[in-house]
């Protein structure tokens, strides 16, 4: 493992030093900073100032000197300050742990919802269940990061903020539920028996009656627990947010803090997860199908196993390998951060701190920006390498 | 009794091309320790009639019929008591052993589950028996060898693991489904003495499905011969060697290269077996036929005796049958050679 | 008479693979869907009175009527108008870049895959490089630093940096198809390297390729779309899908007929493309179709 670490190193830092002389290229051509442009385009502007912006901005020098200082000082810790002489290190670090927040939420929910609905859509292939959260999958694929946060806000926060202050539930709506926790219950019970030869009525009952039971009991506590204001007390202000991170200035019990940051996680959250959990999900469904049309399988079956431990043990054990390697990589590109949503929902972290930069034209800020993002590829894609060695036995590292 | 009682066995499976007959009104029974060879064509479904016995088929498949194991009724039980026989009554080994294994887990760990999946032990003892199945089957340094994973073992030694597992509970009927097919031809000798050695040692019965008419010559007590679905004959291995009495079944035999033709052809009947999907009635084997007649394409033809007792034919002219003569209008034309 | 044998057997394979498509619903709709809506936006607006620019000065800001079936703008621009342009925009900015995605990606992965040794080690730490480099970011910046470029530079910079999927995968394919007998058979009767790439085992990757490449499509029309956002994309005149979003995601209330139609065009169009790919992946493979045992 420490060997193989060592290895990998030394194939990553060559890599990541193609990858800054990329980036310095990327970022010196992007042209004059705003600041100096907006000093050019002043009539009575002095070659003076903008030879003194240009030293501050560090463009005053030929490129191949540049980039060494800019490398060595990079590496040493130093990235400079941006356009209005803010630190950029402690400022990105920051904005990281913003970006890390909502991605470690939002990431965790979608694998595990995807997960679940990959194993259960492969091994309830074609059914009704399958279908729609093979459409729902498709669907979240299909609507763009901005149309699908401009929704949430509208329905999301908009329309179901002022339920919330006030929950109720309506009795045709009540009746709806329980109708639908009947039907769903039937159903699956029904399909369970599909290819039996007896099928069972009285189990198909017992699916249909515990779905009603469970549908009805939840409607209770509704009533008793939530109708009951749980979250209504001294709370005047809109419960979901739509903007920004945390209350600007709030400050309360560690209680109210997590509070805080739980209704303003909810809607980018939830985008996050949407487009999270049709990539997941379609993922895991394929990785699972696979294995368990595979030949190991069908020896597991062969023996006499237990229907559960052979999807569990020998389907789920097998299909989650490439997932979660995936998973790894995912987390390690999106740290660049979820640039669309996070703008939506105006939250100040990495994609905030890149469209600052960029309509800035901050060259330091840009540089940091993409050097981080280049590392975090790489560790995570190390990660990824790591757990993938892990978790299947046939990878060696040394 | 018969250990095994197959009685008018159907599989079909519904798929989007239409339905697929695969297993057409197939019964035969298998004895105590005995060792039936079954042979046919690709696609004649052999493989699927044994999945049958053991509950393997998927869930949309339907079988009709009657699977008897001592008595006990196999078809339609459902899936939770399927899991009692299966690998506890009935062991089975397929083809690839490449990936028939599961790459994640350790050998002893994975026989060390099929042990446990039928009989009440704790973790280590179930180790130590995966430790004697592998002596069993000849794997050297059993004890070190059940902590390798299955990528660190050759083919053969794989398929000897899976001999090793499917034996974990004693089953009563081993199925080998073409158990040597992927493996070279030394390793096939080798995996072939490990189930005599144990077939002899536990008078196990043994289903063995194979293309290898010499292996049945060899090892088969009883031979059972499928055509498009359909038992077309079964009988001692003497009788269907040397007195087949169903034209396929003289085919196949012509099909063996003979000593004097060359070494590397192979020889094949011409033609190709008809579609399982929407089948006519008469016999399915008609159309390559040498002896076709019109009874034969009109009346589906059933195992029924010849003159042999327990030997049965699937053929109009079963009575009438004389294997040489029928072998030589099988060649040269009817026979195709295809290169090896 | 082997070369005649092959192709029979790989015209009926074909067939078959057009038969599984054909019984793929979702997919068949989709294709017509999306047939219908690339006619429609390439040729209707030949017929249209209002082109995407021209300016309905006495209907600013009107909602859907006989005269603007999808409303007007601010400035009395046809939203009809602009949606059909947009519509034609997008694909044709999905089409380049899935194009140039294809191209490079089976290129570099058949490459690397076939010959192996040093060749592949330096495509792949070339592929290695390029994910470094997020895509969004690549692309913006590219945007900002050359505000004047043409539209066609983002779907060739998108096209320039997306391979790498498809490369491994192909690559990937490559490395187990060559030790394939077939391969191993061409290769002892002594065919070229070119022609056992392209006759022997590109034919066999055509479903992976035919699938991501579609995929590739929808992609880029949401990269378009997060681009046009962060207004890095498709510039004004000119229109593109992710542009009118842009446009008219603060107007979501006030005039929503803005938003909900170019909204509805991008997902029917992105929705079609991702379902003819599921379909177009079941034809090929049909292993996932099936569970066997
Ligand atoms: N799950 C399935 N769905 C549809 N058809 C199937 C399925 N499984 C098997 N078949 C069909 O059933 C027929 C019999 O197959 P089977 O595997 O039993 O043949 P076999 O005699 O074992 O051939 P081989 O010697 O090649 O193993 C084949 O035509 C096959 O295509
Ligand atoms: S029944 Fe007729 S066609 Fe069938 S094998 Fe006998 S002779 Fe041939
Ligand atoms: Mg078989």
């Amino acid at each position: 493992m420490f060997r193989f670490v060592i290895r990998r190193l030394l194939v990553v830092l060559p890599l990541l030093f193609a990858s800054s002389v990329l980036t310095f290229l990327l970022v010196t051509n992007i042209g004059m900073p705003k600041k100096i442009e907006d000093a050019m385009a002043r009539p009575n502007f002095s070659q003076q100032q903008v030879d003194s912006l240009r030293r501050q901005f560090g463009i005053d020098k030929p490129p191949f000197e540049r980039y060494k200082n800019w490398v060595t000082d990079f590496v040493k810790g130093d990235w400079g300050t941006n356009q209005n002489g803010i630190e950029i290190r402690p400022l990105l670090w920051e904005r990281m742990q913003v970006t890390v927040r909502l991605l470690l939420a939002a990431s965790i929910m979608s694998v595990v919802l995807g997960v679940l609905v990959g194993i259960i859509g492969a091994i309830r292939q074609y059914t009704a269940f399958d279908y729609s959260m093979t459409f729902f999958a498709f669907l979240f694929f299909s609507i763009p990061a901005a149309v699908l946060a401009g929704f949430l806000k509208e329905f999301g926060a908009i329309k179901l903020n002022p339920w919330l202050r006030e929950p109720s539930i309506s009795t045709p709506i009540a009746i709806g539920i329980a109708v639908f926790g009947l039907v769903a219950g039937l159903l699956i019970m029904r399909n369970r028996y599909k290819y039996e030869r007896e099928r069972p009525l009285s189990k198909v009952i017992v699916g249909a009656v515990a779905g009603f039971g469970i549908a009805v009991g939840c409607l209770l506590v509704f009533t008793l627990v939530w109708g009951g204001n749980l979250y209504r007390a001294g709370n005047p202000k809109p419960l979901i947010s739509t903007v920004g991170q945390t209350t600007p200035g709030f400050e309360g019990t560690l209680w109210e803090t997590v509070q805080d940051y739980f209704w303003h996680m909810i809607l980018p959250t939830t985008a996050l997860v949407m487009i999270g959990f049709a990539g997941y999900s379609r993922y895991m469904r394929a990785s699972m199908l696979d294995v368990m049309t595979s030949d190991y399988v069908r020896t597991a079956r062969a023996k006499g196993l237990k229907e559960r431990r052979v999807t569990v043990q020998h389907g789920v054990r097998n299909a989650l390998i490439p997932l979660i390697t995936i998973v790894a990589l995912d987390f390690g590109a999106l740290l660049s951060g979820a640039i669309i949503t996070e703008t939506i929902f105006g939250w100040a972290g990495m994609g905030r701190f890149f469209t600052e930069a960029l309509t800035e034209k901050d060259p330091r800020s840009l540089l940091a920006f993409v050097m981080v993002t280049a590392v975090s590829v790489v560790v995570f894609n190390l990660i990824a390498d790591i757990i993938y060695a892990q978790l299947d036995p046939r990878i060696r590292l040394d | 009794m018969a250990l095994l009682e197959v009685n008018n066995l159907n599989v079909r499976f519904p798929t989007e091309d239409g339905v697929v007959h695969a297993v057409r009104d197939v019964s035969f029974t298998v004895d105590r320790g005995e060792v039936l060879g079954v042979v046919g064509e690709s696609g004649s479904g052999k493989s699927v009639t044994n999945l049958a016995m053991m509950g393997l088929l998927p869930r949309s498949t339907r079988i009709d019929g009657s699977i008897k194991y001592n008595g006990d009724e196999l078809v339609g039980l459902p899936r939770k008591r399927q899991t009692k026989y299966r690998g506890n009554e009935l062991g089975m080994i397929f083809q690839d052993p490449m990936t028939s294994l599961n790459p994640v887990y350790t050998i002893g760990w994975q026989i060390a589950e099929a042990v446990r999946a039928h009989q009440d032990v704790s973790k280590k003892e179930a180790v130590g028996r995966a430790v004697e199945l592998l002596e069993l089957v000849g794997i050297p340094q059993a004890a070190k060898r059940v902590e390798s994973y299955p990528h660190e073992f050759s083919g053969g030694m794989r398929q000897r693991v899976m001999i090793a597992m499917s034996m974990a509970n004693s089953p009563q009927v081993l199925i080998a489904d073409e158990p040597t097919t992927a493996l070279d031809v030394t390793v096939q000798a080798q995996i072939l003495e490990t189930l005599v050695d144990i077939q002899q040692r536990t008078n196990i019965a043994i289903i063995l499905i194979t293309h290898d008419l010499g292996v049945v010559a060899g090892m088969a007590d009883r031979v059972l011969v499928m055509y498009a679905g359909a038992a077309v004959e079964l009988g001692a291995v003497d009788d269907i060697f040397y007195r087949p009495r169903m034209p396929y079944t003289i085919g196949l035999l012509g099909a063996i290269p003979s000593e004097a033709s060359d070494g590397q052809k192979l020889r094949q009947i011409k033609g190709a077996t008809p579609s399982l999907i929407n089948m006519k009635p008469g016999c399915a084997f008609s159309a390559r036929c040498p002896l076709v007649f019109d009874r034969c394409l009109t009346e589906t033809p059933v195992l029924e005796a010849v003159d042999e007792p327990g030997h049965l034919s699937a053929c109009h002219l079963r009575h009438e049958i004389d294997p040489v003569s029928v072998r030589s209008l099988f060649s040269p034309e009817v026979i195709a050679e295809v290169d090896a | 008479m082997e070369d005649r044998e092959f192709s029979v057997a790989a015209r009926s394979q074909r067939r078959t693979i057009a038969r599984r498509f054909l019984r793929h619903r979702p997919a068949i709709v989709s294709l017509v869907v999306l047939t219908a809506i690339t006619l429609f936006v390439f040729i209707f607006p030949i017929f249209w009175e209002w082109p995407f620019t021209k300016r309905d000065k006495t209907a600013l800001s009107q909602p859907p009527s006989w005269d603007h079936p999808f409303g007007t703008d601010e400035l009395g621009k046809d939203v009809l108008g602009r949606v059909m342009r947009g519509t034609q925009r997008s694909l044709e900015i999905a089409l380049i870049a899935a194009f140039l995605v294809t191209i490079i990606g089976v290129t570099l992965g058949a490459i690397a895959g076939y010959f192996r040794g040093w060749i592949d080690a330096v495509i792949m730490r070339f592929t290695d490089l390029i994910l470094t480099l997020p895509l969004l970011i690549v692309v913006a910046v590219v945007s900002v630093g050359y505000p004047g470029s043409p539209w066609y530079t983002i779907p060739v910079i998108l096209g320039l940096f997306a391979w790498t999927t498809l490369a491994r995968i192909v690559r990937a394919e490559f490395m187990s198809l060559r030790e394939k007998e077939f391969v191993e058979a061409a290769r002892a009767v002594g065919a070229r390297d070119r022609r056992i790439i392209f006759k022997h085992i590109l034919p066999n990757l055509a479903g992976p390729i035919i699938v991501a490449a579609t995929l590739s499509i929808a992609g880029t029309i949401i990269t378009e779309t997060a681009l046009s956002f962060l207004g890095l994309g498709v510039r004004a005149p000119d229109v593109s899908l992710g542009l009118l979003i842009q446009e008219s995601l603060t107007a979501f209330k006030t005039r929503p007929w803005l938003f909900w139609f170019p909204a509805v065009a991008i997902v029917t169009v992105c929705l079609s493309v991702n379902f003819i790919g599921d379909g177009l992946r079941d034809a090929f493979d049909p292993k996932q179709n099936r569970i066997k045992a």
